[in-house]
């Protein structure tokens, strides 16, 4: 068990920027999350973390240790591929004692720790099977057995539930976290999912372009995104232009679709100077719908309404023309009609105003 | 009731279908594979008017031991080829896979150069490099002044130079094609395991390389089982199973003939039979799209430069008979005598080719020849494969072993069967005496070349979805429309790719012609071997030119057009 460090890291191949100046700290024991769309950077970083790929600058610790430049089959990481790279040629056994066999540990303390570690899967009686044998969460357990049977310091999953179809992939979802739970091991997960992310992680790191965007746990992530990017790449929200009018004690005033609002300073990334166009962001379940006009409050014509079952997601037109998006529970559902006239509000505290847009990927 | 009656008539009726192409197919695999096998057999079991095993007997235990020495010295050589070849293939495919150095593509590409050398001329440029008076000779002894040459490509040595040089190449592309399937997370995940680098190489990278090492061990024995042209040129007074049969031919002595194809086809086709139950019995392919294995960049200067220089003196080596070949096809008869080097060079060979029919002749009958013969591969290589990809029946597999036999059968043996099957007015000879004629070559070289037009179209048609045919018929077209409309394009590259295949392996045909030609058919290599015998070395070389010529043409347009991979055309 081990924390893991990196200082100034970047990761350059030939004229493309892997990974650009990482600076991270994952702790102890901890669930990490590496998020991001593809090619942003997640296996990259996961694999400096295991040895396969040498960092361009910076250095990285492993606890006190710095594994900067400790060639991979000395490093006592754990990890599963996204493929989960089986050996073809071994049977369950071999493949979970592999680790084990090049450590030259003996005959029945290696029969013992399989044994048990197949029972922690799952996968007693698996033994002597071959690989081509088993179901793809089966071949799943056997990766995982594999990587933890040597008590690696640290875990790493590089996507390990992609090649999984939808049911199996919410099973084997909480095995994970169990399995984790049971050993206590510091394990770092990359996934492109967001939901993944959320439910699964201790804290996670948002990845765009090589760069982190930004870390926390998934409620700061989701409820205090930093910028554009993580806002609408974590869960989904209304993004708006906004001019800057004025700054007021805790709070700035901007003008977006024609309607005035609020934002406490709190929620507002960078100077916020007046005059300047910025970006007024509200997640679709914090917008409220109110029958008259009041402060946050914006006049909506609705344009679709889309009846859930346990939610309604309803589409409205500002006058100006900006598209909103809203989504009430069901048992706030008032019987709303498509083209009726209606207003929202956008609560003071659930606003964001970020710099940027933030490129969609 | 209906109903049901008329479920049978379709499916008896879809049966029908079947039968009715089977019929041409099962006509020609047991009239001109089976029935001439038989006959060998036949001869070999007949002595003196008795049945028996009699000659078996001598074979095995005869006062001269002759055969059973050509048996053994075959074997031995066929062993050593494969250790040889294993020894160069294996490596270089591992460094061009592994590592990435300036040139490497330049390299790869030259390494499967001597694929484009028909087995004559292979081994003729040997011997105009490294032969008694070869070019490299000369010039060792020239250079340290010696009376006599220093070496000479013969026996052993010889042979088993030549079997190196064109087989390393089975193993080069086999192992190449299974390190790209190879998925590097494999490898990658028993380092992370803690396991180094030679572990892995021992434990993971090897044993996943293991069929594709036995497959191509199999593959480079039974070529070498096989190999006529190199002991022909160059064994000496060496005895080897296939030159035997050619001898026992000449001396008249048939029924000895028989016995040694018998002997040879039983070797052949327990190697046939064996690698078609280990290709069957494990396979790991395990790669998916998006993996790519990765080239280390060699970063070591001294490393680096070295990989370079090996390199370039490996294009040498690889390339020197083609060069060799051009460079002599340039000089006139006559001209090229006790100098060390040739001194005088013109275009005469070539112009030759223009002026004497007795020239072009050879030519003709090859071009002429083998055309037939991929006609007919082509017509029954598209209804083969389709059979035995797309239709069920019972004896699938047997039909499979037939169609593969031809080219498993060395070219030695099968030229025998058809001597003793179409000696005599046959059947399947449709009453004539076939041996003597202009047809049995075409027929010869026809017979040959089956698989190699079956293997790509049977790739081709199992790559196809069954839904396409069916949609097809579901749209109203007949089976005959459908398969012309709607499968035939589909499957055409491959089958194109196969017949040029067939036709340039022809055109460059020696082994079997060498039994079976006429004085009215001779192809370009029994040409090339008068030419030898004349000591005009030129004008054999300018033959050996064309032939490259047409290999490369050929190759280079199914690489390109066609989308053959090199691998797949072992
Ligand atoms: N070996 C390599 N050579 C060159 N470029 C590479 C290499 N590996 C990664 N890259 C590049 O580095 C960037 C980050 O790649 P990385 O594999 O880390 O992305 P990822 O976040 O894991 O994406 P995905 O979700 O698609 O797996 C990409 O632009 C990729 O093209
Ligand atoms: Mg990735």
């Amino acid at each position: 068990m081990s924390s893991v460090r990196f200082e100034a890291i970047t990761k350059r191949f030939q004229d493309v920027i892997g990974v650009a100046n990482l600076n991270l700290e994952i702790r102890n024991g901890e669930f990490f999350t590496l998020l991001g769309p593809s090619g942003c950077g997640k296996t990259t970083t996961l694999r400096m973390i295991a040895g396969f790929t040498f960092p361009s600058e910076g250095r990285i610790f492993l606890g006190e240790r710095e594994i900067t430049s400790v060639p991979p089959h000395k490093r006592n990481t754990g990890m599963v591929f996204q493929n989960y790279a089986l050996f073809p040629h071994m049977t369950v056994m071999e493949n979970v004692a592999f680790g084990l066999t090049v450590r030259k540990l003996s005959k029945p303390e290696r029969t013992k720790r399989v044994k048990d570690i197949l029972q922690r899967v799952r996968l007693e009686g698996f033994e002597d099977r071959k690989i081509s044998e088993l179901s793809g969460g089966q071949q799943q357990r056997v990766a995982l057995a594999r990587a933890l049977v040597i008590r690696p310091s640290i875990l790493l999953l590089d996507e390990p539930l992609s090649n999984l179809d939808a049911r199996l992939r919410e099973e084997m979802r909480s095995e994970i976290l169990a399995l984790h739970r049971s050993f206590g091991i510091t394990t770092v997960y990359v996934t492109h999912d967001q939901t993944e992310a959320l439910t699964m992680s201790d804290r996670i790191a948002v990845f765009q372009r090589g760069t982190c965007q930004q870390v926390g746990t998934p409620e700061e992530i989701y409820q205090s995104p930093k910028n554009a990017f993580v806002a609408s790449f974590v869960g989904e929200t209304n993004l708006l232009p906004a001019t800057v009018l004025k700054r007021e004690g805790d709070s700035v005033l901007v003008c977006a679709a024609s309607a005035l609002f609020e934002v406490p300073v709190t929620a507002v990334e960078g100077e916020a100077a007046v005059g300047e166009t910025m970006w007024l962001s509200i997640r679709p379940e914090a917008v409220e719908i109110v029958t008259g006009p009041g402060s946050n409050t914006i006049s909506v014509t609705t344009e679709l309404i889309q009846f859930m079952g346990f939610s309604i997601h309803c589409t409205a037109k500002a006058e100006d023309g900006t598209r909103l998006r809203s989504l009430i529970l069901n048992h706030r559902f008032q019987g709303m009609k498509e083209g009726e006239a209606l207003f929202f509000h956008f609560p003071a505290e659930r606003l964001r105003l970020f710099a940027q847009r933030g490129e969609e990927e | 009731m209906r109903r049901k009656a008329e479920i049978v008539l379709r499916h008896v009726w879809r049966n029908r279908t079947t039968w009715i192409l089977l019929l041409p197919v099962l006509f020609v695999l047991i009239g001109y594979v089976l029935y001439p096998t038989w006959q060998t057999f036949v001869n070999s079991i007949r002595f003196n008017g008795h049945w028996g095993f009699e000659l078996y007997r001598r074979f095995f235990t005869g006062d001269s031991l002759s055969n059973l020495e050509a048996l053994w010295n075959s074997v031995y050589l066929s062993l050593l080829s494969v250790i040889f070849s294993a020894l160069i293939g294996v490596p270089l495919a591992l460094i061009f896979h592994r590592y990435d150095f300036p040139g490497r593509r330049l390299f790869q590409m030259a390494a499967v150069m001597p694929m484009v050398l028909p087995s004559l001329v292979g081994v003729m440029s040997f011997l105009f490099l490294y032969g008694e008076s070869g070019l490299v000779t000369r010039t060792v002894q020239h250079l340290l002044g010696l009376s006599t040459p220093p070496f000479t490509l013969s026996g052993v040595p010889g042979i088993l130079l030549v079997h190196t040089y064109t087989m390393y190449v089975y193993f080069y592309l086999t192992v190449s094609s299974a390190l790209q399937g190879l998925n590097p997370s494999v490898e990658e995940a028993a380092v992370n395991l803690g396991a180094g680098p030679w572990t892995v190489f021992r434990k993971i990278t090897l044993p996943l390389l293991t069929p594709s090492l036995i497959a191509a061990s199999l593959l480079v024995f039974m070529t070498s089982m096989a190999s006529f042209s190199a002991p022909f040129l160059l064994a000496g007074g060496y005895r080897v199973l296939s030159l035997q049969i050619y001898f026992s031919k000449l001396n008249g002595d048939m029924q000895m003939a028989a016995v040694q194809s018998v002997i040879l086809s039983v070797v052949s086709i327990s190697f046939l039979l064996f690698m078609r139950w280990h290709q069957g019995r494990r396979d790991y392919h395990i790669s998916e799209k998006g993996v790519s294995g990765w080239r280390r960049e060699v970063r070591n200067p001294y490393v680096k430069w070295m990989l370079v220089f090996l390199g370039i003196l490996m294009v040498a080596v690889l390339l020197l008979p083609h060069f060799t070949l051009i460079l002599l096809s340039f000089v006139p008869e006559g001209t090229w005598t006790y100098q060390t080097y040739p001194t005088e060079f013109s275009l005469e060979n070539y112009i030759l080719l223009m002026k004497d029919p007795s020239i072009w002749e050879p030519i003709r009958n090859s071009l002429w020849m083998a055309a037939l013969a991929t006609a007919g591969n082509l017509l029954f290589g598209v209804l083969t494969a389709y059979l035995l990809v797309k239709r069920k029946f019972r004896g699938k597999n047997l039909l499979d072993i037939l169609v593969m036999l031809p080219w498993a059968l060395p070219a030695t043996v099968v030229a025998m069967n058809l001597i003793f099957a179409f000696n005599v007015p046959a059947f399947f000879g449709f009453g004539h005496v076939l041996v003597g004629t202009f047809w049995i070559l075409p027929l010869a070289y026809f017979i040959r070349h089956i698989p190699l037009v079956v293997r790509p179209t049977s790739a081709a048609f199992a790559q196809l979805d069954d839904s396409l045919e069916e949609a097809a018929r579901n749209l109203g077209a007949g089976w005959f429309t459908a398969f012309r409309r709607v499968i035939l394009p589909l499957v055409l590259p491959g089958m194109m790719a196969g017949a040029l295949l067939a036709f340039v392996t022809a055109v460059g045909e020696f082994v079997s012609s060498v039994l079976l030609y006429t004085i009215d058919n001779r192809p370009i290599s029994i040409e090339i071997m008068n030419q030898l015998r004349m000591f005009n070395l030129g004008q054999a070389s300018a033959y050996a030119v064309y032939q490259i010529l047409l290999i490369a043409l050929v190759m280079f347009v199914s690489n390109r057009f066609l989308g053959v991979k090199m691998q797949n055309t072992l």
